[in-house]
């Protein structure tokens, strides 16, 4: 994927496009990149949080799986906002996944001692997961989120309160 | 960037997070924990994450696995001063319900130090029943 001169930003209002070596050190950078992207959006704080999040998890599949037996490759994230709607696509060139559907259950997980939470945490913090992935052809994860339609449900940071912590036993 | 410190308060650990808690961060933060449970021989754990930022699947991983190894010597955990944010990923991972949250750290240290006999009774139970954690 090469982007040339004239489909920079194309037909989105901006567009942020970011490649790094796959390690574990670039994770902060990538979610804190996006984010301070994403801020340009009407989004909450909340929701800033949720995206990082949704980066990070999603550049931690590609550092944990995407590479087996180069140790390292490269992480391209593209994120653009389009009509109220920030897209952030996190794109490998490594193994891919051969089983999309089994990858994305909860508690599915290929390495022991992980939970198997990333997918859940994903689809959970952003309004739309998409993941395009084949053996050997790499993955695509397309993470969505539109801008200010949390302000509607309201409640959502009450219910965050002090209210969600047990009483001592 | 991620700082751990610790102390020892009556029978527990008590370790203060403070920064990112992600797949960079978080096994240093299993490893220094690992290490002060075994020099100090306590008892319980108390994770003061009022300095965390930043929280997701690798270090929800790294919190669980120290809560099993406590449970498995009958010790007691808990976790004291999570912000909003940290806050909704235990929460929506399901680890708020298997492992205590406290508002503050003198909350949590009152509460751990009256858990005794009964913690490692429960600790006992759980694993009888498979229910320490495994589902998540």
């Amino acid at each position: 994927m090469s982007v040339s001169p004239l489909s920079f930003p194309g037909d989105a209002d901006n567009r942020m496009l970011l490649e790094l070596p796959a390690r574990a050190a670039n994770l902060s950078l990538a979610r804190a990149s996006v984010a301070a992207f994403a801020a340009q959006l009407p989004l909450t704080v909340e929701d800033l949080e949720d995206v990082k999040v949704a980066v990070s998890e999603a550049v931690s599949n590609v550092i944990l799986h995407a590479y087996p037996h180069l140790g390292e490759g490269p992480v391209r994230i593209e994120a653009t906002i389009r009509a109220g709607v920030l897209e952030v696509a996190i794109s490998d060139t490594g193994k891919g996944i051969a089983d999309v559907a089994r990858a994305r259950q909860p508690a599915f997980t290929t390495i022991p001692d992980r939970m198997g939470l990333g997918f859940v945490l994903m689809e959970n913090f952003m309004d739309e997961v998409l993941v395009d992935s084949a053996p050997g052809r790499g993955t695509t994860v397309i993470l969505r989120k539109t801008a200010s339609h949390r302000d509607e449900q309201g409640g959502c940071a009450d219910s965050d309160g002090s209210n969600s912590s047990q009483p001592p036993v | 960037m991620l700082e751990v410190n610790s102390e020892i308060v009556g029978n527990t650990l008590l370790v203060s997070v403070a920064g990112e808690l992600d797949l960079d961060t978080a096994p240093r933060m299993r490893t220094l924990i690992d290490a002060r449970l075994s020099h100090t021989g306590a008892r319980h754990l108390l994770l003061d994450m009022s300095g965390v930022s930043f929280l997701d699947s690798s270090g929800l991983g790294a919190i669980l696995g120290r809560y099993r190894t406590v449970s498995a010597s009958g010790g007691a955990m808990g976790i004291a001063g999570a912000r909003t944010a940290v806050k909704r990923v235990l929460r929506l991972s399901g680890v708020s319900q298997i492992i205590r949250m406290y508002t503050s750290r003198d909350t949590g240290l009152k509460a751990l130090a009256r858990r005794r006999g009964r913690q490692a009774k429960r600790a006992r139970q759980d694993r009888g029943s498979g229910v320490a954690g495994d589902e998540c």
